[in-house]
């Protein structure tokens, strides 16, 4: 999400990786040449509504753009789902609800192309959005991800991310160092340097440019409703690395959902017969 | 007994001092408010705006009054201009509905007329405020705030009211007319509130000498003379028609004499350009009558003399230019609007406006000579087209055809959109004196987000962590964990055996390392990492004693997102079948049936009838709803039978209410139906 706020937490948190080694240099730049087309902005028009004591109203449509990284040839794109819908971390008991809808999606490749798509799976949990090109492409430039090691503290990690439009969307690359490593109650990298929230969506690379994971943005469930500002930013919200093999597995259940959206039969499930 | 009879005296004397009628103090007012009180309406509009491309409907409430027995009310066009949807509620608490016979924006006047079939109804005359005197006293009468019909009382404080020139350049413009060039405010001091625009200012004879409009710290009335006028061209028309010379002037500049209007501009094609006039020339005479303007508050008075004249005039004008006085004369063309009809193109993503006469001097153009975009909807063909089309670009031709007005790209957008659109459309436009070409690609959009959640292994029960403090307390010092604060009924995790006030610590044997308030997620993460279907060992404490149950876990259900929904275009709102998670939070029985609203659009029917989002339909005109297909096989039975009424009754928390919505349906010829609080905008 490239937003003021974005650019201070970047800020915040940019430090350079220092004395990187030559081969890891190397690694770097083979890894931006390779999977850097890879890279895309995903286009995304929303509206919000709000709902208070049974009255609707809807704020009027907003567009923004936020980082994707192509997973197959066929042009399945997955992003953070915190920087596409950044409504849905606002939810708190008792006032006011925001919904925020998505109403249309654009995928803009680097060579200018720009394809209608659509939103096919959401994983608030794990901070996963999955879209997918309303026609299916056959040789978009993709990363593949699948379970791989786990890197451990201190590892160098190669991290992939777009740079906002005042820099023509140019993939950048990042060398890093991995400063913790969570447990519970999943396994998440945490980078010692990052890109911030403009990071959200790129893919992380060990040493040897292996696909480790995905920059996604890690909260407490239910921020508390009396904001206290940034200390509050810092405490509640984190950048992580996700999992390959996470990824892998919402990708997969992304690509049935994008084959056969839900069907009555399983909605009734939420409404057994009395 | 002698005390007895005094106490009865006495009650006696009280009792006839309650009922007896306090005396009034001025039965002036008491007729004024008689003869005036019975013709006051409280209006509610449905009005239409356009904003960032899209047509937005919301609801407002104004004030007016009956000013014939036909039913014809008089109002403030900034009330009711723009109504979708009319209906007036009467004195005698009557509601009734009302349609939309003419508006004017500069004098910021509007006219409804009520269902004939009320009549005859109850009226109040207009008087003559030329004979208003500052000090008189004076009765604001109006529905303030949407309250039922009141009355303020007060003098009036200013005959020859206008916007204060500190002010520059705020103005008061509705619609882009300037409303102060035209209307001199009658001030006065009686209270008015918003909601009282519309209403009459009454003098004590009991007759209208003003329709209240704004308060500038005073409260501010247009002349019954003005309102009179023009409400009679809207009655006989449906719109006011006014000559346009093209001249504009102000005051005299100090120490340039008594006599006449400083002309200030002439515009580039118009009469008084053609007939020789320049700025800095004095108008003397207009049609033989003299001319001055000294002071802000004689301009009204020339403006409307030359609006007024008959469009068509040949005008005779005296004026000053280098000391000596010459004669010219000029041809009154019509004036128009400022701003021509808006229409939204949903299929492009634009709101686009009719450019004016007036419209298109403004912007150094001829009239018909293209549309105007007033807003783009983010996300549309139009907001991603190549370059994006923006407010105030004017679209001159489509798909390689001329648009020289709104009809022209209306027609050109229907044909295209009949040819199902997706393809590459150039648009041409003019911005800020550049001719440029636009590529913009029309696409259907679905306006519901239809993305579907991951689901995965979930327990259907609802916990709260178990803290240092909590384990104490419950006699597990030292454990991590969760205590169950819900167990879903008929849920895998009843199945299993689980209740509320278990405390679980372990999961197929691993400590659930939940120990703080926001672990509330651990848990569920240690489930979800299972496959659906997977049988889990839990194992924990109930009532003291160890607990060891085997759950096999589901998946957890859709989300509400994407189950069905149905949406009723006619009453504009939206249900769903209700799931597990509503009828927990809810509190509501396992047996609990019912359509749940997920939506209702503003000034829709269903929202005049205040449904609300969240109210569960239980009953719809007597049927009953177990189901969001219930609901839509009501509601199309509905629509087949097309019936005044239409009830719904809800339940809204514990309550429940019997609604009761008045559609208005369009006419087989697909008009909608006359005096039905429909799409009567003329």
């Amino acid at each position: 999400m490239r937003s003021p706020f974005a650019l201070l937490l970047t800020a915040a948190l940019l430090c350079p990786a220092p004395f990187a080694r030559a081969d890891l240099k190397d690694a770097a730049r083979k890894t931006l040449t390779r999977y850097g087309p890879a890279l895309v902005t995903v286009r995304l028009t929303t509206r919000t509504r709000i709902v208070y004591q049974g009255k609707e109203r809807t704020i009027p449509e907003s567009t923004m753009d936020v980082e994707g990284t192509v997973l197959s040839a066929d042009g399945l794109t997955v992003l953070s789902d915190f920087a596409s819908n950044p409504g849905g971390a606002l939810k708190h008991e008792g006032g006011p609800q925001m919904q925020t809808e998505t109403s249309a999606v654009k995928l803009l490749l680097q060579d200018g192309r720009e394809l209608p798509a659509r939103v096919v799976l959401r994983d608030p949990d794990l901070d996963l959005a999955f879209v997918a090109p309303q026609d299916p492409q056959t040789a978009l430039a993709f990363v593949k991800f699948e379970k791989g090691p786990v890197p451990e503290p201190l590892d160098d990690l190669i991290v992939l991310s777009q740079l906002g439009r005042s820099l023509g969307r140019e993939v950048a690359v990042t060398l890093t160092r991995v400063r913790a490593v969570l447990k519970k109650p999943r396994t998440f990298v945490v980078p010692s340097a990052l890109e911030g929230l403009l990071g959200l969506g790129g893919p992380a690379f060990d040493d040897r440019g292996r696909p480790v994971g995905l920059i996604v943005m890690r909260r407490t469930a239910h921020p508390s409703a009396d904001f206290q500002g940034l200390n509050d930013v810092f405490d509640l919200v984190s950048a992580v690395v996700l999992s390959a093999s996470d990824v892998q597995e919402m990708a997969e259940q992304a690509a049935a959902a994008r084959a056969r959206p839900v069907t009555p039969d399983e909605a009734s499930e939420a409404a057994p017969a009395p | 007994m002698v005390g007895r009879k005094l106490w009865l005296a006495a009650v006696a004397a009280w009792a006839s001092t309650a009922v007896a009628e306090p005396p009034r103090v001025d039965p002036a007012v008491d007729a004024a408010i008689a003869r005036v009180f019975p013709a006051l309406v409280r209006i509610h509009v449905v009005v239409t705006h356009y904003r960032e491309g899209r047509e937005v409907k919301e609801e407002a409430s104004g004030s007016g009054v009956i000013v014939s027995a036909d039913g014809e009310v008089v109002t403030n066009h900034h009330v009711a201009g723009r109504a979708r949807r009319v209906s007036c509620t009467l004195s005698d608490r009557r509601e009734v509905d009302a349609v939309l016979l003419g508006t004017d924006p500069l004098a910021d006047i509007a006219v409804l007329r009520l269902d004939p079939a009320g009549g005859p109804y109850p009226f109040a005359a207009f008087g003559e405020p030329a004979r208003l005197r500052v000090g008189d006293p004076i009765l604001a009468m109006g529905s303030p705030l949407s309250l039922s019909q009141s009355v303020t009382r007060g003098i009036v404080s200013n005959t020859a009211m206008v916007m204060p020139q500190f002010l520059w350049p705020v103005t008061f413009k509705l619609d882009g007319e300037e409303v102060g060039s035209l209307v001199r405010w009658i001030g006065h001091d009686a209270q008015i509130f918003p909601g009282n625009s519309g209403g009459p200012l009454v003098n004590l004879s009991g007759e209208v000498v003003g329709i209240n409009e704004i308060s500038m710290g005073l409260g501010a009335a247009i002349p019954a003379d003005l309102a009179r006028t023009v409400a009679f061209e809207l009655v006989r028309r449906g719109q006011v028609r006014r000559s346009f010379l093209g001249l504009e002037v102000q005051p005299l500049l100090r120490g340039a004499g008594e006599r006449g209007a400083l002309v200030s501009g002439v515009l580039p094609g118009s009469p008084a350009e053609a007939a020789g006039l320049r700025p800095g020339d004095v108008l003397l005479e207009y049609q033989g009558t003299k001319v001055t303007v000294r002071h802000p508050e004689e301009l009204p008075s020339f403006n409307r003399a030359v609006l007024e004249t008959p469009v068509g005039t040949r005008v005779d004008l005296l004026y000053l230019r280098d000391g000596r006085e010459e004669r010219a004369s000029a041809t009154t063309v019509e004036r128009g609007l400022s701003q021509g009809r808006e229409a939204e193109l949903r299929f492009l993503g634009l709101a686009v406006r009719e450019l004016t006469l007036l419209g298109a001097r403004e912007r150094h153009r001829q009239p018909g000579s293209g549309a105007l975009v007033t807003g783009v909807r983010s996300g549309s063909a139009a907001g991603d087209a190549q370059p994006p089309l923006r407010a105030e670009d004017v679209v001159v031709s489509l798909a390689g055809r001329p648009v020289h007005g709104l009809d022209d790209l209306l027609a050109e957008v229907a044909r295209l959109e009949a040819g199902g659109g997706r393809t590459a459309v150039l648009v041409g436009i003019e911005r800020e004196g550049q001719s440029l070409l636009s590529v913009l690609r029309p696409a259907p959009r679905e306006d519901a987000d239809r993305s579907v959640e991951a689901r995965k292994a979930f327990l259907p029960a609802a916990f709260q962590v178990l803290t240092p403090e909590l384990a104490e307390a419950l006699g597990l010092k030292g454990r991590t964990g969760v205590r169950l604060t819900q167990v879903e009924p008929g849920g895998a995790a009843e199945a299993a055996g689980l209740k509320t006030g278990d405390v679980l610590l372990r999961v197929d044997g691993r400590e659930i390392a939940a120990s703080r308030p926001d672990d509330g997620e651990v848990l569920p993460a240690l489930l979800r990492a299972y496959p659906v279907g997977s049988k889990v060992r839990l194992e924990g404490m109930r009532e003291g004693h160890p607990l060891s149950v085997e759950v096999e876990l589901p998946r957890s259900p859709p989300s509400s997102r994407e189950l069905p929904e149905y949406r009723d275009g006619q009453f504009e709102f939206a249900a769903r079948d209700l799931t597990v998670k509503d009828r927990l939070s809810a509190m509501m029985d396992r047996e609990q049936a019912g359509a749940l609203v997920t939506r209702v659009e503003a000034g829709g029917w269903a929202a005049l009838a205040r449904l609300g989002v969240g109210d569960l339909i239980l009953w719809v005109d007597g049927e009953r709803v177990d189901d969001v297909s219930a609901l839509r096989a009501a509601m199309e039975r509905i629509a087949v039978g097309r019936p005044a009424r239409v009830v719904f009754f809800v339940r809204r928390g514990v309550q429940t209410h019997f609604l009761e919505l008045s559609p208005s349906w369009p006419s087989p010829d697909g008009k909608p139906a006359k005096y039905s609080r429909g799409d009567e905008t003329p």
